[in-house]
């Protein structure tokens, strides 16, 4: 700009055309690259704080009995979910992020660090209870997976469009409670399927087992 | 809300840039927002501001937001539309959609002083 009044400044204009999350981008994909080199299958959960995320986690570990799982758990303060797998003899690695609302992928890979000499086959990815930003950041996952319960309500989809549209699998847990609530499971798979046609969705309950067998099923052999 | 950590990454970028070029200052730079990307711009500009506050590189620093619209394309019929997350395709009626835009947000134009 004031390359003709000549007081030596000049001004330089740069098309960068950069996603802010790039980096968090390129990150993802050497972990992705990473757990594939070691047979690894990640799965990504996410959702509300209460949702069912450490339920899941410990239900499913109980009825994959021989597969070897490892656990990273994103808790923004404590380490309570992180003790009570361990309680049920599964490698964790407690990511306490400090406040913030989201894993990334950088934390992710320190944390796998610690879990690779359990060489697991499945890891769990607990991120931190917020339905909002964590689907903003890959971590390298093959599968997230969203966990909505029925005690939160039926306008989840509507307000948080984004993580249902990125997510591959969309678990509905607490249906024990279904009788209790205003939650109609098919009022809210019709919304989800208009955001992601090709979303699956998992009814399930932990406390009285219903459903959790298409779920164990479709994580595979 | 993580508007914070997505102006922190984003003003990285914008100290390498600087580093790189060996620029005396950042004039000026463009974020394309858009319109599905579950950015609140408020909370975006305000956790800009509050950065600006403390990065001594940012003091003289204006930040232009551009938003983009959410343009889609049916993936039965190919037609393209606008519309969000939740619209069908007003040809055939399907769900089946690919995000041509809307979802970025991106560092545009960087204006640097040399
Ligand atoms: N009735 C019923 N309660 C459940 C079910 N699954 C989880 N819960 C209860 O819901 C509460 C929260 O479950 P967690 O698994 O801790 O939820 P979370 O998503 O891990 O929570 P944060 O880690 O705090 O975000 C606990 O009291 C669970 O016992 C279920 O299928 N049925
Ligand atoms: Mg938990
Ligand atoms: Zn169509």
């Amino acid at each position: 700009m004031c390359e003709s009044c000549g007081c030596g400044e000049r001004s330089l204009k740069l098309s960068v055309e950069k996603a802010i999350l790039s980096e968090n981008e390129r990150l993802a994909q050497r972990n992705r690259k990473w757990f594939k080199s070691l047979g690894l299958r990640v799965i990504n959960l996410v959702g509300s704080p209460g949702s069912g995320k450490t339920s899941l986690i410990e239900a499913t570990a109980q009825r994959l009995s021989g597969r070897r799982l490892a656990v990273i758990e994103g808790d923004p303060e404590t380490r309570r979910d992180a003790e009570r797998l361990q309680a049920l003899g599964i490698p964790v690695a407690a990511v306490t992020t400090g406040g913030v609302c989201h894993l990334d992928a950088r934390m992710v890979h320190r944390a796998f660090h610690e879990l690779e000499p359990t060489h697991p086959e499945i890891l769990f990815i607990e991120n931190v209870g917020n339905l909002l930003c964590p689907a903003d950041f890959d971590l390298g996952e093959d599968l997230l997976a969203v966990v909505l319960s029925v005690t939160e309500g039926e306008d989840k989809p509507e307000k948080y469009p984004q993580a249902f549209r990125r997510a591959k699998a969309l678990v509905i847990t607490k249906i024990d409670l279904l009788p209790y609530v205003d939650f109609d499971l098919e009022r809210v798979a019709n919304t989800v399927l208009k955001i992601n046609p090709e979303l699956r969705i998992f009814p399930l309950s932990v406390k009285t087992g219903e459903g959790l067998s298409a779920w164990l099923e479709f994580l595979g052999p | 809300m993580h508007e914070a950590s997505l102006v922190s990454a984003l003003v990285e970028s914008l100290l390498d840039l600087k580093a790189r070029e060996g620029a005396k200052k950042i004039v000026k730079f463009q974020v394309a927002m858009g319109e599905l990307s579950g950015v609140d711009q408020e909370a975006f500009n305000m956790a800009y501001e509050a950065l600006k506050g403390v990065v001594e590189e940012l003091r003289d620093t204006r930040m232009e937001i551009i938003k983009i619209p959410a343009r889609l394309r049916c993936e039965e019929c190919q037609r393209e539309f606008s519309g969000d997350y939740f619209s069908a395709c007003p040809e055939c009626g399907s769900y089946i959609k690919t995000i041509l835009s809307g979802e970025e947000l991106e560092l545009r134009e960087v204006e640097l002083e040399v």
